[in-house]
């Protein structure tokens, strides 16, 4: 097979991906545990206190319980980030609604965004805006823009992504986009993820946006 | 005398819990939620042990840990990792911290390396304080023979 066939460099990128985003993930479902296990310590603690005569506080026990609750939800939505992620890939081309689809991808980002010093901010499009493309593919192009665009810039922003209907297909945009970025974005890789997602790009000078046209129909 | 500790991570929730649990044995304990405000505190304060995770959002827990050092080398750090970081945790060791753990760690286990690490810095604080006294005062029968 050729090296440079965009089907090969997106299924290596797409290995590469799901070890970035399995490494984040764990690491805060980890943190999550951790917050688990420290606070049924402290309930034990309490308990042993009290075999020993002191009072239970009612009102502290509670507040442990409404701590571990709160964990256990925080742990539940991250696991549904993970399976959402993980069948991302089931299909190479599916119908996805850009909304819900950046949402996605700025959650799984949003660790990786905050170790260099940015947040994320999803502008969902007025109505539902669904498109045929190749899902896993997206993402992992937005992963790497945010990336690029992350590294490039200067900490202490919020970065944006919002999708806009656009004739005979959508636009996402990604702002702000940094000037001067050291690296040429898109390379070869992201190239490779363009030509399978049929869409093109353009770095907009005015408010700079990083500009991603795609067709209604991929594929 | 029990120690004073400084537990430093950027988890809330966390950090105030193992505080709430090590001042229900009674040690001395302070939380910081960052490297920065970590640093701040040991410019301030005197702390015995630092509990340190190893990663922050602002610095990198290696880097913080390199600055507790210069500032009050004195001072044990036992480093909190996850899975991803043990060669990070085994650097840090070699930059002089104590220990590490892997999170969550045992409850027991924690506690040991904090009383282990404790008595290691009263160890060196003593061969210190023993070394500057010796420059000036030498046995009472060498007094005599001053010639």
């Amino acid at each position: 097979m050729d090296p440079q066939d965009p089907r090969l460099i997106a299924a290596e990128l797409g290995v590469s991906l799901f070890g970035e985003v399995s490494a984040s993930l764990s690491h805060e479902l980890n943190n999550v545990l951790s917050v688990m296990k420290e606070n049924t310590g402290l309930l034990q603690d309490y308990l042993e206190l009290a075999a020993q005569g002191r009072e239970l506080d009612q009102e502290r026990l509670a507040e442990l319980a409404g701590r571990l609750a709160r964990q256990v939800e925080r742990g539940r939505r991250l696991v549904q980030r993970m399976n959402r992620f993980a069948h991302s890939s089931d299909q190479p081309s599916a119908r996805v609604e850009l909304g819900r689809l950046l949402e996605l991808v700025a959650r799984l980002f949003q660790r990786p965004a905050a170790q260099e010093g940015f947040s994320l901010e999803v502008v969902p499009p007025p109505s539902p805006l669904e498109i045929t493309t190749r899902p896993f593919v997206l993402e992992n192009l937005l992963w790497r823009a945010m990336r690029h665009a992350c590294q490039s810039g200067d900490g202490g922003q919020v970065l944006r992504l919002e999708a806009l209907p656009r004739e005979g297909g959508a636009e996402i945009r990604l702002s702000p986009w940094p000037a001067g970025a050291g690296r040429e974005f898109p390379g070869p890789e992201e190239a490779a993820l363009l030509e399978l997602l049929e869409a093109g790009l353009e770095i907009t000078a005015h408010r700079p946006a990083l500009c991603l046209r795609l067709p209604g129909i991929t594929g | 005398m029990k120690p004073r500790i400084l537990v430093v991570d950027d988890e809330k929730q966390f950090a105030e819990t193992l505080a709430e649990r090590l001042r229900l044995r009674m040690f001395q304990v302070t939380t910081a939620f960052s490297g920065a405000e970590a640093l701040e505190q040991i410019e301030r304060f005197n702390f015995d042990l630092v509990i340190l995770d190893v990663y922050l959002p602002d610095q990198g827990g290696l880097e913080v840990l390199q600055q507790i050092k210069k500032l009050k080398p004195l001072t044990e750090v036992l480093m909190l990792t996850g899975h991803a970081e043990v060669e990070t945790a085994i650097q840090g060791m070699k930059a002089g911290a104590f220990d590490f753990l892997l999170k969550p760690a045992e409850s027991e286990e924690l506690i040991a390396k904090i009383n282990q690490a404790y008595h290691r810095k009263l160890s060196q604080e003593e061969r210190i304080r023993e070394a500057k006294v010796s420059r000036y005062v030498t046995s009472p029968r060498s007094a005599l023979h001053d010639d």
